[in-house]
């Protein structure tokens, strides 16, 4: 197989796949290593960036999806689609927040630091898969330990956790907005 | 328009809106214009129990976690009220709540609420920028079992001959007109499809069915069907809509996640 063939299949094989493609995955199949399977995407990727292509290739979750560019957003949500599930509430996002950047983390330590009862959120956020357990903290109780999953990832277009937006301790409040 | 004075201004926000005491306190801090670092306890605890005093009713499950912030802010000032104890009372106290400043530890909480209450619009700005990008229509997720897929090429005569064969079979359907009675049970149906089915094969539905089944015998065989796929012997799996059944009975080593209503057994329907 020569490097051409090799970015076709690859190509084929990203558009067909229900989930992010990872590259171990796709090296697998491929009989490539997995520095190679980047190489390659890589060089799909530079295709697409061409003003006139409509989608671009992007590396999600540990794996490549391709996506409609935003500046197409407009014409892409009059397709008629149904509509992604409804967005998130304050609150839903704040205990995600908390999971996300501690994780893994308990009930009692979501608790702590929103000062409210977490069990209906989290419970929501596991049904929507956001979340998982990941295993239980060697405490009284054993309580369970939340973490983010990969629909988390996809979710917010994250290539893995290390590309969550950094959190400051920004203790200046800004001026009311009223 | 009136111009109200602005401390004397009512709260008109609603408790929904906060997701919890903290939220409500770091709306207090930021009407104040101060920093975290800089609030005073009599002052935003005087706010807070004006706030709560306003709430027309009180949702017992809603407003427990405000109650439970009320009552710590009320102990937080009454402490800083109390006298301090003195130096040799203060080092051999192991007792957290005399050690810790009220105002610092109320800051710690406010400082570590607001950390991630930015953690969680910095991620929702990360939603937004997101959801600008579609991703490809998920659709039918293929089994991990190759399912019987149309060949592609697929010859015009061939879509004739089915045609044909279908015009015959609705031909005698309608000559054989007579009305006999059925008896066609539940249970001699679930044998039938057991029999006809074995561990880790797969049929479609039109295969359990005789060459001119009867209106009783498709359903009864449905019944059937559903009946084995609650106590998890069978799969359905439909790629298309009013598409083929397919059924595929699980091997046997991989049955057991019947749904977990059903502890009777096939014989027991």
């Amino acid at each position: 197989m020569n490097i051409n063939e090799a970015k076709a299949a690859l190509e084929a094989m990203i558009f067909a796949a229900v989930d992010p493609l990872t590259p171990k995955e796709a090296g697998r199949i491929l009989g490539l290593d997995e520095a190679t399977v980047r190489l390659l995407a890589e060089q799909i990727q530079q295709v697409y960036q061409a003003p006139e292509r409509g989608i671009l290739l992007q590396e999600v979750a540990g794996g490549f999806q391709f996506v409609t560019k935003p500046a197409h957003a407009g014409v892409v949500s009059q397709l008629g689609r149904e509509e992604r599930p409804q967005t998130m509430s304050p609150a839903a996002l704040e205990t995600l927040a908390i999971i996300a950047y501690r994780q893994p983390v308990s009930k009692a330590e979501i608790e702590e630091i929103r000062g409210v009862k977490a069990d209906g959120v989290v419970t929501t956020l596991l049904e929507r898969a956001l979340i998982e357990e990941v295993g239980r903290k060697e405490a009284p109780g054993r309580p369970i330990l939340y973490g983010t999953t990969a629909g988390f990832l996809q979710l917010f277009g994250l290539r893995d956790l290390g590309e969550l937006p950094p959190l400051e301790e920004n203790l200046t409040l800004k001026p009311q907005e009223e | 328009m009136v111009t109200v004075e602005k401390n004397k201004e009512p709260y008109l926000v609603h408790l929904e809106v906060f997701t919890g005491p903290l939220d409500l306190l770091l709306h207090l801090v930021q009407k104040e214009e101060v920093s975290i670092y800089d609030i005073s306890i009599a002052r935003i605890t005087e706010q807070y129990m004006q706030y709560m005093g306003n709430l027309d009713e009180l949702d017992v499950d809603l407003v427990s976690d405000f109650l439970v912030m009320a009552a710590t802010l009320l102990q937080f000032k009454a402490r800083l009220l109390l006298p301090k104890p003195s130096f040799a009372e203060t080092e051999g106290a192991q007792d957290e709540e005399i050690g810790l400043d009220p105002r610092e530890e109320l800051i710690r909480k406010l400082a570590t609420y607001k950390k991630f209450k930015d953690g969680a619009e910095a991620l929702q700005k990360r939603l937004s920028i997101q959801e600008c990008c579609v991703a490809r229509w998920p659709g039918f997720r293929p089994q991990p079992a190759t399912i019987t897929q149309p060949s592609t090429s697929m010859p015009a005569e061939a879509l004739l001959s089915a045609y044909r064969a279908l015009l015959q079979s609705v031909q005698q359907e309608v000559k054989n007109h007579y009305v006999a009675p059925e008896n066609i049970s539940l249970r001699s149906r679930i044998r039938v499809i057991l029999e006809h089915i074995h561990p880790g094969e797969r049929r479609t539905f039109r295969d359990l069915l005789g060459e001119h089944p009867s209106r009783l015998e498709i359903l009864v065989t449905f019944l059937a069907l559903l009946e084995l796929t609650r106590l998890g012997v069978l799969s359905i799996y439909q790629a298309r809509l009013f598409g083929p059944l397919e059924l595929w009975r699980r091997p046997r080593e991989q049955r057991g996640h019947p749904s977990p209503d059903s502890g009777n057994e096939v014989k027991e329907v």
